[in-house]
Formats: structure tokens, sequence, C-alpha cells
């Protein structure tokens, strides 16, 4: 059988890097708490199953990310479709009313991707960003854009049409943009 | 010939263009649009940017321990209480 430490040490070696990834996903610092808690639950009761194909914290991330998509998928399960905001909410304020250009320069993003990985001061700061989104479109962008999911899987989490996912993910674009321009990009 | 789209219309192209294969139509009007707009260009490469860096964060934070504790301990104690309730 594959060698898993004392369930006892998870909490200590794993909460936080788990908890980090949680916020990512879920930018609501309670419901990640719940999150991890059942995490840790749920990797008690299957710790026989452990392959040891992956390292411990690999698995603990794995059950996270079905506890992620399970937790979204219920709290979509009953809200219909058309309850979906007009698409162009939160889009129209960063455009000229009449001749629909930008309001503003997007300013340019000078970034070496290795360096942002470490600095958790970025992070925080797009954390945050992602707070300040609807929960649905916060939740849209991060299933496409971090767990990497398709499209249609997206769908049948959130309960919303291809067209409605389209307009999250732009209104997340557009918003977190515009978010890490002013709280990042523009102080560096 | 078709007018030129706004910077509106060409936001949502840019964005729909990560998720769907845009149709020929619309990926000639945002390819002409980019041309001649370089604010709307400079968004593409951000949001472009910005994809690339959290795939290699998505990897980061499964591979790396971050570096300072978040979780309070608080809330650390609390969860192992529940796993040794569990435990029976």
């Amino acid at each position: 059988m594959a060698y898993l430490s004392n369930p006892q040490q998870w909490v200590d070696s794993y909460a936080d890097d788990l908890y980090a990834y949680a916020l990512k996903m879920i930018p609501h610092p309670d419901q990640a708490e719940n999150l991890i808690q059942e995490t840790f639950l749920a990797a008690l009761k299957s710790k026989d199953s452990f392959k040891g194909n992956s390292s411990e914290k690999t698995w603990l991330i794995g059950i996270l990310r079905h506890k992620i998509t399970d937790h979204l998928r219920s709290k979509y399960k009953e809200v219909p479709t058309s309850s979906l905001v007009p698409e162009d909410v939160g889009i129209d304020a960063f455009f000229d009313q009449i001749n629909e250009t930008l309001k503003k320069n997007p300013g340019s993003w000078d970034f070496q991707p290795d360096q942002l990985l470490n600095k958790e001061e970025f992070w925080r700061t797009f954390e945050k960003c992602l707070q300040h989104l609807p929960p649905k479109t916060a939740e849209a962008f991060s299933l496409s854009e971090m767990e990497q999911i398709n499209s249609k899987e997206i769908c049948k989490v959130l309960n919303v049409t291809p067209t409605n996912l389209w307009s999250l993910l732009h209104r997340a674009r557009v918003q977190l943009r515009q978010c890490l321009q002013i709280n990042w990009f523009e102080h560096e | 010939m078709m007018p030129m789209i706004s910077c509106k219309k060409a936001s949502h192209l840019i964005s729909e263009g990560m998720d769907r294969r845009l149709s020929v139509r619309e990926s000639i009007g945002l390819k002409i649009h980019l041309l001649m707009c370089g604010a709307c260009a400079q968004v593409l490469k951000q949001l472009k940017g910005l994809r690339r860096l959290l795939r290699a964060y998505h990897i980061h934070l499964q591979t790396k321990s971050i570096s300072s504790p978040i979780l309070s301990q608080t809330a650390k104690d609390k969860i192992k209480l529940v796993l040794i309730s569990q435990k029976g």
C-alpha cells in the first residue's frame, strides 16, 4: 500500500496550500475554508484508495477540485438560466456611449510570468479583483482560466448556455483587466 | 465592404475568440479593427498574457508551497478537531 502521512499532520502540511488554491476559485474566505475541511474529511474516508501515483498534496488538490465543482454545481442547480443579467451590464461603463471606443488607454503590461508567479502581493491583488466580480462571473472565469475546464463542462456546472458563458467570461476579462491595471500595473 | 467594427464589438470578439472559434466574418472584422486600433491590440496582448500567467500559476499552486501561512491557526485547529472526531 502506498504511504500516506498521518492525517493529523495533513492540516499543518497542506491546509495553507489548499486554501490558497481554493481562494483562486472561490474568492470567499469562509466558503473556501469549508471546502478545505470537506476535502480533508473526504480524504480521510478514502485514504485507502490513495495509490501513490502522485504526491499527497496532488492527491488532496485533486479531491479539492472535485469539491469545488460539486459546490458550484449544487449552488446553481435550481437557478434557471433566464435569470441572468443582460450581457452588457458591467461592460458599458468601459466604452464611450456614442462611438463605442475605449474610454481609457489600456496602459502597458510589461511583466515576466516567472517573476509574478512568486509575488504573493500580486496574487492577493488578483484575488481582490476576482472578489469584486459578481460570484458567477468570477467562478466562470476561474473554471475556464485556472482549471481549464472546457466550455461544455462549465456550462453544465454553472447551469448556463454557451452564449451566457461567453458573456460572463467577457465581463470577467474586461473588469479584471481594468482592476489589475489600476491596482497593480499602474503602480509598478 | 464591411463597416469597421467598434471597440466595444471588438472587445466581445477578442474575448469570445479565446473561448470559441470565430466565424470568418467575425475574424476578419476583428483583424482589421486590431490593425487600426492600438488600444484594442494592447488589450488582446494583455488578456493573452494573463491567460498564460494563470495557466502557469495553476501549475505553480499545485506543485510549490506558498511561503507564508494564510489560513488562521483557529481555522486549522477547528479542522483538526473535526478530523479527530471523525476518526472514531
